[in-house]
């Protein structure tokens, strides 16, 4: 499902550059679920951003569902994330003026769906997280479990290959955390690979592989765990510690 | 286009959409009725008087000879002081009349005639000479007026008129104007119509500019005349050079006072330059502030969305999607403003027609007034617009 060889991404500013990845390689298979963590400021964030297309690489190769991504324009990146990647924030980031019909609405609007079909996919995503009675309802008027809901359910409705959450329950308590990580395994249960940032124990025991990162570099920390029925990958990690 | 989650979020931010649709709306009102009341002005300059302005010019004077306080000297005098005009060079045409093209001169009365129900109101020129040959007026009909047309006697009141078409055509239609008689409101005074003129038209008259009565009487009398004359084209300034000596040599006796019938004209339009050139300030200064708001509301508008339109971004919004977003949004703003525009539009102009001017509004102005605010919205929103295309998606990962 992804495939990276010696990213490197630096940051540079007039002053400082910032090597915030340092030749990392890592590969994920369809329908894993990992989770990866490591000390503040490693390059968790930059990873996933790199794997989400939502920033460039300086150099390596990466493979994204069978696909070359190194060398996209903006309108091609833009699409592989509105169609093949959803997206799970810490903070949400759903749409303050939009209630949470709309907000689900969203990326289906940008894939240019027709309206029964997107009004089908919200309220089938809704129903699976829980919040049909909910659509005419601001996010201030939500819980933040609630608000992450909503946030899940409009990656549902877009129906990802592949999700990539930073820090889902970083904003939530023991409880609400809890009802995420069930929601993010059911959706991995039904094949879904995901790949998710977290800095605690608990949610990153959920997953099949647990990846460490350390200076813009990554590392198994344990052995895969099997779960059941759900397909066990190989790790197909090149892992280069300091 | 989604239009429908657009508005369904502006209604979130009322207030400030608020604010700008009514600066929009107030705009295109007022920027409309200022065009109207330029164009107006401009008709009323562009219009021609019928006159061959460009040439005309005005001499009087005022005597303090002791020989001028003898009414028959100045009968001699004025005929003298003609014969010296006329043989200047480069002079076409001289008559004695106070009438001064795009100023006045003489009365305007109300008056009454036959088969034409009611009094009517119409300017009356006392003229004598060749009145019509100097204005550059055609006598269409009947005929001009000759010397014997005046009385001898100065206190015995003249008997035929020459009017113009405009007015015989309000009087009498198609019929024959030439033999009715107009009298004085008091049907006292009866004059004969002996001929036609036109084209005539007296900006200065207002409302009965086309509406003139012509007598054969005096401009003149013991405190002094006023001569109209005509030159050929381009010879105005060697005339005006040398009337003066020429009546001197006449008599002199007096002091002269020399009147371009285009300076007239000049001051005449003073009033409306000062209109066109205050209701111009006030449109550009409108359109500006106006489009210095709509940049200020999509400057903030981007300004405050960073992490949302990096989210979008994020969520597979491309560049283009999000600069169609801010503009469709400010084109919402914008059209609902020209909506109540219009509306504001004909209020005012209609407000204007009672008290102010007396021109009714295009509706190709309104039109036209509407794709300037928006090309002028449109314009004002593209710098905020392309700004937030600049937003990269990962804003959306990036904690605060
Ligand atoms: N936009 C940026 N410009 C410059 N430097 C950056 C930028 N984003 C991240 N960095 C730097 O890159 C390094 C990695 O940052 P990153 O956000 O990936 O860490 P992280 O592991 O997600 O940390 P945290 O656990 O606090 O979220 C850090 O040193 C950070 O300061
Ligand atoms: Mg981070």
């Amino acid at each position: 499902m992804l495939e990276m060889t010696h990213i490197k991404k630096i940051y540079r500013t007039i002053s400082i550059e910032t090597h915030a990845l340092e030749d990392l390689s890592l590969s994920v298979k369809a329908g894993e679920f990992v989770s990866v963590t490591g000390p503040s400021g490693s390059g968790k964030t930059t990873f996933l951003n790199v794997a989400g297309l939502l920033d460039t690489f300086d150099s390596g190769s990466y493979i994204l569902d069978g696909k070359d991504v190194s060398r996209l324009s903006d309108r091609e990146m833009s699409q592989i994330r509105n169609r093949t990647i959803g997206f799970v924030f810490q903070s949400f980031n759903l749409i303050p003026d939009l209630n949470v019909f709309d907000n689900v609405d969203v990326p289906l609007r940008y894939r240019g769906l027709p309206a029964t079909e997107r009004k089908a996919r919200i309220e089938n995503a809704l129903s699976m997280v829980g919040l049909s009675a909910r659509v005419r309802h601001l996010p201030s008027q939500l819980s933040g479990g609630q608000q992450q809901r909503v946030a899940i359910a409009r990656v549902l409705a877009g129906d990802p290959k592949l999700i990539l959450a930073d820090e889902p329950t970083g904003n939530l308590d023991s409880a609400m955390s809890r009802e995420i990580m069930d929601l993010l395994g059911k959706i991995n249960d039904n094949g879904t690979t995901i790949v998710m940032v977290t800095h605690n124990a608990e949610c990153s025991e959920r997953a099949h592989r647990q990846l460490h990162v350390f200076d813009g570099r990554i590392a198994d920390v344990d052995r895969p765990r099997v779960v059941l029925g759900s397909p066990v990958a190989t790790p197909g990690l090149t892992a280069t510690l300091n | 286009m989604p239009f429908g989650p657009i508005i369904r979020a502006m209604r979130h931010n009322r207030m400030r959409f608020a604010f700008i649709i009514l600066e929009i709306a107030i705009t295109l009102a007022i920027v409309t009725n200022a065009v109207n009341m330029i164009l107006d002005e401009r008709k009323k300059m562009l219009q021609p008087s019928g006159f061959d302005d460009d040439n005309l010019v005005s001499i009087a004077y005022q005597p303090f000879a002791p020989e001028f306080k003898e009414q028959s000297y100045v009968e001699a005098l004025v005929q003298k002081d003609m014969r010296a005009i006329h043989s200047i060079p480069g002079v076409k045409a001289v008559a004695t009349t106070y009438f001064l093209p795009w100023q006045g001169g003489g009365s305007s009365g109300v008056w009454k005639t036959d088969r034409f129900n009611g009094k009517f109101q119409a300017q009356l020129y006392a003229a004598r000479g060749e009145i019509f040959q100097t204005l550059g007026v055609k006598v269409t009909q009947g005929r001009a007026f000759v010397e014997t047309d005046t009385p001898v006697d100065s206190n015995v009141p003249t008997r035929v008129t020459i009017i113009s078409r405009a007015l015989a055509k309000k009087l009498w239609g198609n019929a024959n104007p030439i033999g009715h008689v107009i009298t004085n409101g008091e049907g006292a005074t009866p004059r004969t119509v002996i001929g036609i003129i036109d084209d005539f038209y007296n900006p200065y008259a207002w409302n009965i500019g086309e509406f003139v009565l012509f007598t054969p009487g005096r401009a003149y009398d013991t405190t002094g005349a006023v001569f109209l004359v005509r030159t050929e084209p381009g010879a105005m300034k060697s005339v005006v050079a040398q009337l003066e000596p020429r009546l001197l040599s006449v008599n002199p006796g007096r002091v002269f006072r020399i009147v371009k019938i285009s300076d007239l004209k000049d001051q005449y339009f003073s009033g409306g330059k000062l209109v066109i050139r205050a209701m111009t300030a006030i449109i550009i200064i409108l359109v500006f502030i106006t489009a210095l708001g709509i940049m200020g509301i999509s400057s903030l508008a981007v300004a405050e969305r960073t992490k949302q339109i990096g989210t979008r971004r994020a969520l597979g919004a491309t560049r283009a999607d999000i600069l169609k977003h801010f503009l469709l949004e400010n084109w919402l703003v914008t059209t609902a403003g020209l909506i109540l525009g219009v509306i504001g539009a004909y209020g005012l102009n209609v407000l204007l027609v009672s008290k102010l001017s007396d021109v009714k509004m295009q509706w190709e102005l309104v039109a036209g007034g509407m794709v300037l605010l928006w090309i002028n919205g449109l314009m004002s929103t593209v710098p905020a617009a392309m700004r937030a295309t600049l937003v990269p998606p990962s804003i959306a990962t990036r904690s605060v």
